[in-house]
């Protein structure tokens, strides 16, 4: 038997509220109000998406609107677009660069596991890296969140690389912790995850990275950058 | 306890977005009638809702408060600046207990001052660049257009009500009419911002559309209702300013629905003439009527409901993130509205 004093029950304005709310008539009044707002916003969202969607399609058909080369307003919109497709091949190369660096770890530590697969989803690559420089021997934890957003249970199986430093240099993978490693992430779940980095008391100096990768897929890349002085 | 902790939390996070603001206030001419008249509105001190949402869902989902300065101090912003061009939009006297900008100034210097707070809201966009990288950053220059581009539509909506006078409006009416402008950039889109920087993107933010959409509309009729039951030096405006200047409160849309036909035509009549025309006294007497037609109640009782809808949501959705004080801060500016008692 627990000899732990029983705690008096606190009435909290939450308490308050809800006890008001078991009132039959206020229910199906707030109940009418709140699903009036709900549809009221689904219109809309609806709405919204309609009207993004064709300015999109509009925007798709520039070769209609570039065909007469001397109107201004079809230049400016040329101009406009061909600024736009400059910073999304900016923007594709650097993906493709960060991709390809990701991978060259990927490879260099793990040669013997199967290449990367290709995957329908789009996949992203996190940073994460400290303020200041970290010492031999110094402990580090980095966090990040996953977010589950599609309707699926996805097994998640999280595997690191060696930490790679200048000329080759390396930090065996046994100086990083991932926690947890292995996890199902449910429909519309939020898991946070901790990577605990232990710098051996014999590390040498030098920008080091390491890989953190989901063994089922490739959508999840976490690209680790650590300085050690 | 709960008022307390939430107004000195938002009050802090308020007054680090005004400094903010300041550092990007340009220090050259023409000073005079541009940028000294920029943070007079900031500096009148407002609720700090808007960068207080967006750094405490950014802090909730495990974000640094520092991450999400960039962004709440363009929101704030941009709050001023609607601010400044609805003063001139509605012909208002007072804000934030002075006379407002144009009263002190002109029409014009006041839009052009509302104008050039836009285009330096734009400033800190382009910062959140260098410390949260071009994805997450591209992703709340979209939010931020989707947030202008909402709130213009709902001003268009309500200034063409009142320029036609439309005297037939329903409950459905105005809550559209809210949600563009005032949920979005109020609450729905500080929060997703907020949630966006602190996941690095990872989140959906759609998931906070409901919650965000409750906390506004509640916070808006109780807004409104402040306007006609509040003391005038601790509200900041004018009382009874709303229903002078013709706005299409839940209240007065309440009244006109129930009032009798005789009633409707004085309403109606008043609503018609230009805004200088408008009599204290025929302000006074609709006012008794929303009291006679219990408009004020159903609007005090409607955003409750609605703040209900949106604790629902909170804890829906936050349920699941650590016990911090961030998550605390909007549990309980949801909490001071359902207990609110003006």
């Amino acid at each position: 038997m627990s000899n732990k004093k029983k705690e008096p029950f606190r009435k909290t304005l939450t308490d308050d509220f809800l006890n008001a709310i078991k009132n039959e008539e206020l229910l199906s009044g707030a109940q009418k109000v709140v699903n009036s707002a709900v549809n009221v916003l689904e219109e809309e969202i609806a709405a919204g998406i309609l009207a993004a969607k064709k300015i999109e399609k509009k925007i798709i058909d520039v070769e209609d609107i570039r065909s007469d080369p001397d109107d201004l307003m079809n230049r400016i919109r040329r101009d406009t677009h061909e600024a736009v497709d400059l910073f999304l091949d900016a923007l594709s190369a650097i993906s493709k660069q960060v991709g390809n660096l990701a991978s060259s770890v990927d490879k260099e530590t793990n040669s013997k596991e199967k290449p990367v697969s290709e995957t329908k989803r789009e996949s992203t690559v996190t940073l994460l890296e400290t303020e200041q420089p970290l010492k031999p021997g110094q402990l580090e934890v980095f966090k990040f969140t996953l977010f589950e957003d599609s309707e699926k249970l996805t097994k998640m199986k999280l595997q690191k690389s060696h930490l790679i430093g200048p000329n080759n240099r390396i930090i065996n993978s046994r100086a990083l912790k991932v926690i947890p490693k292995n996890f199902n992430l449910k429909p519309k779940e939020e898991k946070e995850i901790s990577i605990q980095l232990k710098l051996p008391k014999n590390a040498l100096p030098g920008n080091y990275n390491a890989f953190i990768s989901d063994a089922n897929d490739n959508i999840i890349n976490v690209l680790l950058k650590i300085e050690v002085i | 306890m709960e008022d307390l902790f939430m107004k000195s939390m938002l009050a802090d996070y308020g007054a680090e977005t005004l400094k903010g603001i300041h550092n990007y206030i340009p220090d050259k001419e023409p000073k005079k009638y541009l940028y000294n008249l920029i943070s007079d509105y900031p500096n009148r001190g407002g609720k700090g809702f808007r960068p207080g949402l967006c750094i405490a869902a950014c802090v909730a989902y495990g974000g640094k408060k520092e991450d999400a300065s960039n962004s709440a101090i363009c929101l704030e912003l941009l709050h001023n600046a609607f601010l400044v061009h609805d003063d001139c939009e509605d012909e208002s006297y007072i804000r934030r207990g002075k006379p407002t900008l144009h009263e002190m100034n002109t029409n014009a210097i006041a839009i052009n001052i509302g104008d050039a707070m836009q285009a330096l809201a734009l400033q800190p966009l382009l910062k959140n660049r260098q410390t949260l990288g071009d994805k997450v950053s591209l992703s709340i220059y979209s939010e931020i257009q989707h947030l202008v581009l909402e709130s213009v539509e709902g001003q268009a909506m309500e200034l063409g009500w009142r320029k036609d006078n439309v005297c037939n409006l329903k409950e459905k009416d105005y809550l559209q009419m809210i949600l563009k402008k005032t949920c979005w950039y109020t609450c729905i889109h500080p929060i997703r911002i907020g949630a966006i920087i602190g996941t690095k993107g990872k989140i959906n933010p759609d998931i906070f559309n409901r919650l965000g959409y409750f906390m506004g509309t509640s916070f808006q009729i109780q807004d409104d209702v402040l306007n006609l039951v509040a003391n005038e030096d601790k509200y900041g405006k004018e009382i009874c300013g709303d229903i002078i200047e013709g706005k299409r409160t839940l209240m007065l849309i309440h009244l006109l629905e129930n009032c009798k036909a005789s009633e409707f035509k004085m309403v109606k009549k008043f609503l018609s003439l230009p805004i200088k025309e408008r009599k204290q006294e025929d302000a006074i007497r609709i006012l008794h009527l929303m009291k006679d037609y219990q408009s004020i109640d159903y609007a005090k009782k409607t955003s409750k409901y609605l703040a209900g809808g949106a604790l629902k949501e909170f804890y829906t959705i936050f349920s699941r993130l650590p016990e911090t004080k961030d998550k605390k801060l909007i549990e309980s500016i949801i909490l001071y509205m359902i207990n609110r008692d003006y």
